[in-house]
């Protein structure tokens, strides 16, 4: 076994290696001066000064020169400073990706808890109602892009009915304001309280809804009501739109899945055994079911962070897609490289502890 | 050579004729044909069904309602929409069908040599899988469009990225395969490598690579109207998305619903269709989906449950023993 993590983890730099080969030769390719963003307020015409500076940041050195001076900086996790900003990457990330976290964590959630529920009752029941409404919408929703889903909800709820507002995290002028301290107190007394549950009870279910639990008693610690409202009022249409089509996806998985296990021999057995028919659902079949979601959580956790573009847009939500799109739009280069380096990280780490997980879940798992 | 077009082009023209008449008798398919069909024949007749033409401004009719001179109303410049509904229909079929072709060849292709092709081969695809399979795929998109807007662009980077889905599924589906016994016969018989993929595993892979070119399509279809509402599509040819992008812009506050709906259900309409001729395709060409009722294991007594697990492994224990026999028999080969 120890093997097998050893492996995992070699490819997993080698992939970040590629990836941040990709990074420092992208730009390179794309743009005629991958210079520009170090000419801020110079001239167009000022042929001397702009040599200078390109001498000044090593953009005439040879490109293997250029390409470990890269290596070193990402290395000490220097990234630059954005040239459109005017500020550090670090900071202008740091400042939004919070943001996109109100949206992916809270679909995230809603979703997965919804799914299962509803997967559970059409595995359950199969060819009733419920599952036949399932497979539809399945259809249905991958069908239809969910873009213009929020399009024509904007339309509908933002501007025909004027129910929910339409742009923006925060009714404009305001600001969120965020006690820091108080969030890390909090959050760390949920994370001990729910560790001892769990040392007490043996349960890991307090694990799993700890993280969620801890950020939530947190967040309502350290942020005045009124704030929390206004924002789960600007929140409410992207996330209803988003927990719709993960509702299905979720469900459509948990629902096929139970049918496999319902197939398996050990559930035969437990019927052989006699034992009651809920037991063997809920024991036996239920459990195994959920098995498979877990990679799918570990794929959509590397989501969570980067949010998404399409919905971002459509709301003019602060987060990072939104971020991302501007960088290329504007040219940002040092802030779109930041950005791509960060998701590829957290997909990677992500993936890795996705496996571990699973292999805590079903010991079967063959190392591959 | 009259031998030749009897064996060759005439066998395989009543194949694809007898495959389309299987298409077209399954209700999914009779689906996904039509409104497939219909899509289709409006890019290809977009100039003879609309009287107007891309650059037909207007100003003055600007934001009109639908009417009966324009049935879905005229945007800001007073073009009228469906004209361009009409003709966008053509960049996405393009994009799409393209892509999902590119991908599906592609992916098989890569999917057969890692699986079938020895070591160094597998090592190398499977590497630059993980690698693609890390990279977000929406931000490299955005980045490389800086590069160049063309379509033709859109649809490299869709290829580049899409195939590593392909290839993985392709690469399970031969892996399972090259354990049967009938490609251990071929290749004991003195088959070669190529001989035994092209005429033992491909057509065993083939209606994976069908339905799965159909989905990608289907797929590939919704990501460029994605990609062309964020901004990212080509300037100088009109699509579904960059309707959607006028639409947002000026149609919310004027109330012009047919603008915003309209493009959303053309997509709905093509990607639904080809959705349903890849869920046909897999019903016609899998043998293994011919209809068979489920064994409904779940609404069995214990008493019954018993009796099918006892079934069971007596018929495990007499395959044991036809195992057993079959090994002695062979070890008396050996030494006779």
């Amino acid at each position: 076994m120890k093997g097998y993590y050893f492996k995992k983890i070699l490819s997993s730099i080698f992939v970040l290696f590629i990836i941040i080969s990709l990074n420092f030769f992208l730009p390179r390719m794309i743009f005629q001066d991958p210079a520009q963003p170090y000419y801020a307020g110079v001239p167009e015409d000022a042929y001397a000064l702009r040599e200078q500076i390109r001498e000044e940041y090593g953009f005439n050195d040879p490109l293997i020169v250029q390409y470990f001076d890269y290596l070193g900086r990402v290395f000490t996790l220097d990234f630059g400073e954005s040239h459109y900003y005017k500020e550090s990457v670090w900071t202008v990330m740091f400042s939004r990706i919070p943001w996109s976290m109100v949206l992916t964590i809270s679909s995230t959630v809603i979703s997965i808890t919804l799914g299962i529920i509803y997967g559970a009752i059409a595995g359950k029941r199969r060819e009733h109602t419920a599952d036949k409404a399932l497979l539809w919408l399945s259809g249905v929703t991958t069908a239809i892009p969910s873009f213009w889903l929020a399009l024509v909800s904007v339309m509908l709820f933002a501007f025909t009915i004027k129910l929910f507002p339409y742009r923006g995290a925060m009714t404009a002028g305001y600001t969120l304001t965020f006690n820091m301290p108080l969030f890390l107190i909090a959050f760390a007394l949920c994370v001990i309280l729910a560790i001892a549950l769990r040392t007490i009870t043996k349960k890991s279910l307090f694990v799993f809804a700890g993280i969620p639990v801890s950020l939530l008693a947190g967040i309502i610690v350290a942020v005045p009501p009124a704030d929390i409202f206004d924002v789960a009022y600007h929140a409410a249409l992207p996330v209803m739109i988003s927990v719709f089509s993960g509702t299905i996806s979720y469900a459509l998985l948990v629902r096929n899945s139970m049918i496999a296990v319902t197939n398996e021999d050990y559930i035969l057995t437990a019927r052989a055994k006699g034992l009651p028919s809920s037991v063997v659902l809920y024991k036996h079949t239920f459990r195994n079911a959920l098995l498979p979601l877990i990679t799918n959580v570990g794929m959509s956790m590397a989501g969570l962070l980067g949010g998404s573009v399409l919905m971002e847009k459509i709301f003019s939500w602060p987060g990072m897609g939104q971020l991302l799109l501007d960088a290329c739009n504007n040219g940002d280069y040092l802030l779109s490289q930041a950005i791509l380096l960060l998701f590829a990280v957290i997909t990677v780490v992500c993936n890795f502890i996705t496996d571990l997980v699973y292999h805590k879940f079903d010991p079967r798992v063959k190392e591959v | 050579m009259k031998k030749f077009f009897e064996r060759y082009i005439l066998s395989s023209l009543k194949g694809v004729g007898k495959f389309l008449l299987a298409v077209v008798k399954n209700p999914k398919g009779r689906r996904g044909v039509i409104l497939v069909g219909i899509v289709v024949l409006a890019a290809i007749f977009a100039p003879y069904l609309t009287p107007y033409e891309l650059d037909d401004y207007n100003i003055a009719n600007g934001l009109a309602k639908p009417s009966l001179e324009h049935l879905l109303g005229t945007d800001k410049n007073g073009i009228d929409i469906l004209t361009q509904l009409l003709y966008g229909a053509r960049i996405s079929l393009i994009i799409g069908v393209t892509t999902g072709l590119c991908v599906t060849f592609l992916g098989a292709t890569l999917g057969v040599v890692s699986a079938y092709f020895g070591k160094v081969s597998a090592a190398v695809i499977l590497n630059i899988i993980n690698v693609l399979l890390v990279i977000p795929t929406t931000p490299l998109m955005m980045i490389m469009s800086n590069l160049s807007s063309s379509y033709i662009m859109m649809i490299a980077i869709f290829t580049l990225v899409g195939w590593c889905g392909t290839a993985r599924m392709v690469r399970a589906q031969v892996l399972s395969i090259t354990n049967m016994n009938y490609i251990r016969a071929a290749e004991l018989a003195g088959g070669s490598k190529t001989y035994i993929m092209f005429k033992h595993i491909l057509p065993s892979v083939a209606h994976l690579l069908i339905m799965n070119c159909a989905l990608s399509c289907a797929g590939f279809m919704i990501a460029e109207a994605g990609l062309s509402f964020i901004g990212l599509g080509d300037p100088s040819v009109m699509s579904w998305g960059k309707i959607l992008v006028a639409a947002e812009a000026s149609a919310f506050t004027s109330g012009l619903w047919a603008w915003v709906i309209a493009p959303g259900v053309a997509i709905f309409i093509t990607v639904f269709g080809f959705m349903q001729i890849g869920y046909a395709l897999e019903e016609i060409l899998n043998p293994k989906m011919k209809r068979k009722k489920d064994k409904k294991k779940d609404g069995l007594s214990p008493e019954a449950a018993a009796k099918a697990v006892f079934k069971e492994i007596v018929e495990t224990g007499e395959e044991e023993a036809e195992k057993l026999k079959k090994e002695f028999l062979m070890s008396e080969d050996k030494n006779g």
